[in-house]
C-alpha cells in the first residue's frame, strides 16, 4: 500500500467517525450509558455504607463490574448494529455516496474503511464505559476493579462488536434502516439460539432427528460467526473461569465464518448499482 | 487520445432500456455535452462512466483505462446535478477531503484550495459549514473541488440547472479557462442555449438511443441551430416510433 492509499483510507476512516459522532442516538446512548454508570455506582456506595447481605456480595469491585460488563456489551451490540447500518446507510441518503465512489477507490476499499471507521467508534464507546465503570467501582469499593483479565476480556469484545458491525453492514446494503436494525437483531437472536443448542452436541448428534428448524440451525451454526462463544469466552476470560470450548477450532472457524461475510459483502457492494 | 471511450453500450432495468448500443468518443481537451430530453439515459450514461453502476454489455474507457477499475478515475472530478456533501464539514473541510482523496497533502493542497476558493469567489465562506449556506453557495463549494487535484476530465451533470445568470457566467468562463489549460470537460444537460455557447462536441441522446456524435461547429456551418436540430432529430424519431 502506497502513501496516497494510506492517506486516502486514513481520511474515509476518519470522515466514518465525524459523521457518527454528530449522531444523536450516539449522544443519546452516551449520555444514558455515563447516567447509569454513575447511579450503579451511587447504588453500590449505598449498599457498602448500609452493610447490609447484599454489600457483601457486591462489595469486591471485581464482581460489580462484571454486572456493568454484561450491561455494557448490551448496550455495544445495539450501537454496533446502529453504526454498522448507519455509517453507509447516511452515504446512500442524498445520493452523497456518488461523491465516494468518484474518487479513485475501490469499493472493497469503501466498503472497509466505512466498517472500521464505525468499529473504531463503538469499540472507544466501550472502552470509555469500560474504564469510567472501572474507576468508579474501584473508588466505591476501594479496591481496584480492573486487572489484566478484564484487559483480555475487553479485547476479545472488540471482535465481538466487529462482527456485530459487518453483520450490520450487509444487511443495510440490501434493507431499509428499521428493517436492517431488525434483521440484525433476529440474526444475532437466532445464532445465540444455535449456539447455545448445539454447543453440547457431538458430531454425531449433529444429524440425528433432523427436522427443518435442525438443518436451519445446523446450517448457522456451520456458517455464521459463533457469536455467543466469543462473549463466553471474554465473561470466563474475565472471571478466570474454565473455558469450556476447544479454542483451536473455533478459533479456525471464526476465521472462515468471518472471511465469507466479508466475501458476500464485497460482492454485494461490488454488484450494487447506485 | 480520447478521455472517454463508449463501445456498444447497453443497460436495462428489467424490460426496458436505458441506453441500447450506444457508442461515443469525447476527445480529449474539448468541451463535450451530452443532450437528451429528461428519460434518454443521460444520468444512466455518467453513472456508467463513473462505474456507479454495472452495463449488462459494452466497454467503457477513461483515458485508455478500464472505467471498471478504480485507477481510471484518478485523474476525474465529478460534481452531481445537485452537490451533497455531509453538513457539518466547512467548505475548506470539504476541499481538504476530496483533495486528500485524489491524493494531494500539505502546502500544495493548501494552495490548490485557495486557488480554488478564489476562483469561485467563496473565499470568505471557506470557514463556514455546508448547512449554513445557501443552495446556491454549495454549488459553488461543489464547482471549486473540480478544481482541487490533478484532473484532467471533468464530469458534470447538470451543472447549470439552479444557477442564476451570475453563476452561470462564472461557471462558463472557468470551464472556458479549465479547456484553455487542456482539461477535458464532459457535461450532460438539456439547456441547449448554454451548450451551443461553450461546447465543441456534443452527443444526442434520445430513449437510449444514440441519434448524433459530433461537432457543434458541423451543426451550425449546416445553417441550424443546435435547438433545431436536436428538435428536429428528436421530433423525427418519435415520428418514426409511431410509425
Amino acid at each position: 500500500m502506497n502513501n496516497q492509499s494510506k492517506a486516502q483510507l486514513s481520511a474515509m476512516i476518519k470522515d466514518t467517525i465525524l459523521k457518527e459522532l454528530r449522531s444523536k442516538t450516539l449522544i443519546f446512548i452516551f449520555v444514558a450509558t455515563t447516567l447509569m454508570i454513575f447511579l450503579g455506582h451511587a447504588l453500590l456506595k449505598l449498599m457498602i455504607n448500609s452493610n447490609g447481605a447484599t454489600a457483601s456480595i457486591m462489595v469486591s469491585g471485581t464482581n460489580s463490574l462484571t454486572f456493568m460488563f454484561t450491561f455494557i456489551n448490551f448496550w455495544s451490540v445495539i450501537i454496533a448494529s446502529i453504526f454498522g447500518i448507519s455509517s453507509i446507510q447516511s452515504d446512500f441518503k442524498d445520493k452523497i455516496i456518488y461523491q465516494y465512489l468518484s474518487f479513485p477507490i475501490s469499493r472493497t476499499q469503501y466498503m472497509f474503511t466505512r466498517i472500521c471507521g464505525s468499529w473504531l467508534l463503538v469499540y472507544g464507546y466501550y472502552l470509555y464505559a469500560y474504564l469510567l465503570s472501572a474507576i468508579l467501582f474501584s473508588f466505591a469499593t476501594h479496591s481496584f476493579a480492573l486487572s489484566f483479565s478484564h484487559l483480555l476480556s475487553i479485547l476479545l469484545m472488540g471482535l465481538y462488536v466487529f462482527l456485530i458491525i459487518i453483520i450490520s453492514f450487509l444487511y443495510s446494503l440490501i434493507a431499509e434502516k428499521i428493517a436492517a436494525f431488525l434483521l440484525v437483531f433476529t440474526t444475532v437472536i437466532i445464532i445465540s439460539l444455535s449456539n447455545n443448542s448445539f454447543k453440547n452436541l457431538t458430531v454425531d448428534e449433529y444429524f440425528k432427528d433432523l427436522g427443518v428448524f435442525k438443518i436451519f440451525g445446523l446450517l448457522i451454526y456451520a456458517l455464521l460467526p459463533r457469536l455467543n462463544y466469543i462473549s463466553q469466552l471474554a465473561s470466563a476470560v474475565m472471571l478466570k473461569e474454565p473455558i469450556d470450548l476447544n479454542l483451536g477450532l473455533e478459533a479456525l472457524h471464526l476465521l472462515v465464518s468471518s472471511a465469507l461475510l466479508l466475501i458476500i459483502g464485497n460482492t454485494l457492494i461490488k454488484s450494487k448499482n447506485f | 487520445m480520447n478521455a472517454i471511450e463508449v463501445q456498444n453500450l447497453s443497460k436495462s432495468y428489467g424490460a426496458d432500456f436505458s441506453l441500447r448500443d450506444v457508442s461515443l468518443k469525447v476527445e480529449s481537451g474539448k468541451i463535450f455535452a451530452l443532450l437528451g430530453p429528461n428519460g434518454a439515459g443521460k444520468t444512466t450514461l455518467v453513472k456508467l462512466i463513473l462505474n456507479l453502476m454495472q452495463q449488462d454489455l459494452g466497454q467503457i474507457t477513461i483515458n485508455a483505462v478500464s472505467s471498471q477499475t478504480p485507477h481510471s478515475r484518478k485523474g476525474v472530478a465529478f460534481i452531481p446535478e445537485k452537490f451533497n456533501f455531509f453538513p457539518y464539514y466547512t467548505v475548506r473541510g470539504v476541499l481538504e477531503f476530496f483533495g486528500t482523496m485524489k491524493g494531494l497533502h500539505g502546502e500544495h493542497l493548501t494552495n490548490q484550495i485557495n486557488h480554488a476558493l478564489t476562483e469561485l469567489d467563496i473565499s470568505e465562506l471557506a470557514n463556514r459549514k455546508l448547512q449554513s449556506l445557501s443552495k446556491g453557495q454549495v454549488q459553488r463549494a461543489g464547482l471549486a473541488s473540480l478544481l482541487i487535484g490533478e484532473n484532467d476530465l471533468l464530469i458534470l451533470d447538470e451543472p447549470f440547472s439552479g444557477l442564476d445568470p451570475i453563476g452561470m457566467r462564472d461557471l462558463k468562463d472557468i470551464l472556458r479557462k479549465q479547456r484553455a489549460l487542456g482539461k477535458t470537460i464532459f457535461l450532460n444537460s438539456h439547456i441547449l442555449s448554454e451548450m451551443e455557447q461553450i461546447c465543441d462536441d456534443v452527443a444526442i441522446l434520445h430513449k437510449g438511443q444514440l441519434l448524433y456524435s459530433g461537432s457543434v461547429q458541423k451543426i451550425l456551418d449546416d445553417g441550424s441551430t443546435l435547438e433545431d436540430f436536436f428538435y428536429q432529430l428528436v421530433s423525427r424519431q418519435n415520428e418514426g416510433i409511431k410509425e
